[in-house]
């Protein structure tokens, strides 16, 4: 244990009749980070945020938190805010009133004056101080979320707990939204774990991504690392689109599209490989004389996404700035090769 | 009446909350009551009150022990459906990491948010209860539609006009119970 970690889940374990949802999940975040839990649906991410949270017993392991067992400590105990995927503020209530639901509970209890001012910050920082009397049906989906995040924080929880909290609302107010919930997070210096299925939200705020698979811990690592270092193909397939790109592995490099580029620690050693290749490793370049036709071009804005089909017949995806794409359309003729970037192979068939 | 919620309310919530596997059996119990006519209640729990009566005491009040079963159905629905309604799970899971303890969930967030079905559920039974005659004509006490009915044989106008008044405030009753309409919100036209 690092002297700077804060929270640890040491191989947790949970059964749902014949589902193992975590299998010997571990787990350290150091203080004030903000930590997301990534996965498909089913690999035990919002198993070990409730775990963590109080509200899911477990069949084997330990949490510790700040230097202390809490594994058997209930709930309402544990001192931890947690913002859920569903819509939770507590309808009969005001949002002023939910701000301070928790403050005037026997474990948290503060004074009324000391509240009132606890919640009139929380609601400042959310950017809703206008809205403290309006009841939760009187707020749309992103307003109802902000308060439930200033009710979570009211409390000055020992770790915030957000169980997919943006999956409800639609894309512009779900980015807007987490990055405002980075701010906070920073600002307030709370230690954080963050559930998602969205990879982009998971790479874009947090400090390190776990990618989840089976109730394991496939790899946890900073958002580039995971992106252009994965150590799994479970991870390289799920984080980030790739091409599958088969090709003759030796020496630690692989041979594909007439490139030969280093292969990734984890990968396979020799034989025919199958390269993950990035979109945007691959590099296209306007030629009459080139190995390759773009069978459609789509302009993302920024960014220009090619779908290639090689004269061997294969099919890559490359993705490259649009001032490099100009003039490169469906039909052209172009020149394939690869950018000088490590990439992971997986055993073929 | 109260005897009634008292008794149904948290155990509705918590089996609604905790033991969602005996819902099924749970609601086939409550609605038992409506399958058996009140005759035949009347006829299975008749030496209990006769023993009662005897033993403890005449008054109407104890009634309330065989309305209590009579008018269980209807509370129950109007529970169940409110607690259908909102999402309560999430919502005691909320109270709970915010430091609330198990009666704080029922009694502070849980009933507060059901109140309408609460409230519907004895303004009708109260109604259920306003027009009973067979079970307290039967068992020999004298409620106030027993005595309507003793009333009707030998004063007819009065019996019309009680009979008139009772229904009136029956009426009362039932006009105000809640609808669904809630205050008219403000809506924002910032989505954030």
């Amino acid at each position: 244990m690092s002297s700077s970690t804060y929270v640890q889940l040491v191989d947790l374990a949970k059964h749902f009749g014949k589902v193992r949802a975590l299998d010997g999940l571990s787990l350290d975040i150091a203080q004030g980070e903000l930590v997301a839990l990534l996965g498909p649906s089913g690999c035990g991410k919002t198993t070990a945020l409730r775990a963590l949270a109080g509200l899911q017993e477990l069949d084997r392991g330990q949490l510790i938190v700040d230097g202390k067992d809490v594994t058997f400590q209930s709930a309402s105990k544990r001192g931890m805010g947690m913002v859920f995927q569903a819509y939770s503020l507590f309808p009969h209530m005001t949002a002023r009133e939910n701000v301070e639901y928790g403050l005037k509970l026997k474990t948290h209890r503060t004074a009324g004056d000391k509240r009132k001012a606890r919640s009139a910050e929380l609601l400042e920082l959310v950017g809703l101080s206008t809205h403290a009397n309006h009841y939760p049906h009187q707020l749309s989906g992103g307003q109802q979320q902000r308060i439930a995040l200033a009710r979570a924080l009211a409390i000055s929880p020992k770790v915030l707990l957000l169980d997919e909290p943006l999956s409800a609302l639609d894309a512009k107010v779900r980015t807007q939204l987490r990055e405002e919930i980075r701010r906070i997070q920073m600002e307030l210096g709370t230690t954080t774990l963050f559930v998602t299925h969205d990879q982009e939200e998971a790479l874009s705020i947090a400090d390190r991504v776990g990618v989840m698979r089976n109730g394991q811990l496939e790899q946890i690592a900073a958002p580039s690392e995971l992106y252009d270092r994965p150590k799994t193909s479970f991870v390289a397939e799920f984080v980030g689109l790739t091409n599958p790109i088969s090709g003759k592995v030796s020496g630690g490099s692989i041979e594909i599209l007439g490139s030969v580029v280093k292969t990734l620690p984890g990968s396979v050693t020799s034989g025919t490989g199958i390269a993950l290749v990035r979109p945007e490793s691959i590099d296209v370049v306007a030629s009459k004389s080139g190995n390759a036709k773009v069978a459609a071009a789509s302009f993302l804005g920024a960014s220009c996404r090619l779908n290639i089909t090689m004269n061997d017949g294969a099919k890559v995806t490359a993705q490259l700035p649009s001032s490099d794409a100009a003039g490169i359309g469906a039909g052209a003729t172009v020149s394939v090769s690869l950018l000088d970037m490590p990439v992971f192979v997986k055993a073929a068939g | 009446m109260s005897l009634i919620l008292f008794l149904i309310v948290p155990t509705a919530i918590w089996v609604h909350l905790k033991l969602p596997l005996l819902r099924r059996p749970f609601e086939l119990l409550c609605l038992l009551p409506l399958a058996i006519p009140a005759i035949v209640i009347v006829v299975g729990i008749a030496p209990l009150y006769r023993w009662i009566s005897i033993h403890l005491t005449e008054s109407p009040i104890t009634l309330s022990g065989v309305y209590s079963m009579l008018i269980l159905p209807y509370t129950y629905r109007s529970l169940s459906a409110a607690l259908d309604a909102v999402d309560i799970h999430t919502l005691a899971e909320a109270a709970r990491t915010l430091g609330a303890n198990t009666s704080r969930v029922i009694f502070g967030i849980i009933m507060p948010t059901i109140k309408t079905g609460i409230v519907n559920g004895s303004f009708i039974a109260i109604a259920l209860v306003m027009g009973e005659f067979t079970i307290s004509n039967i068992l020999n006490y004298k409620t106030f539609q027993v005595v309507i009915a003793q009333i009707g044989r030998t004063n007819g106008n009065v019996a019309v006009a009680v009979s008139l008044a009772s229904i009136l405030f029956v009426l009362v009753i039932l006009l105000a119970i809640p609808t669904k309409k809630r205050r008219s919100a403000v809506l924002d036209v910032d989505l954030v």
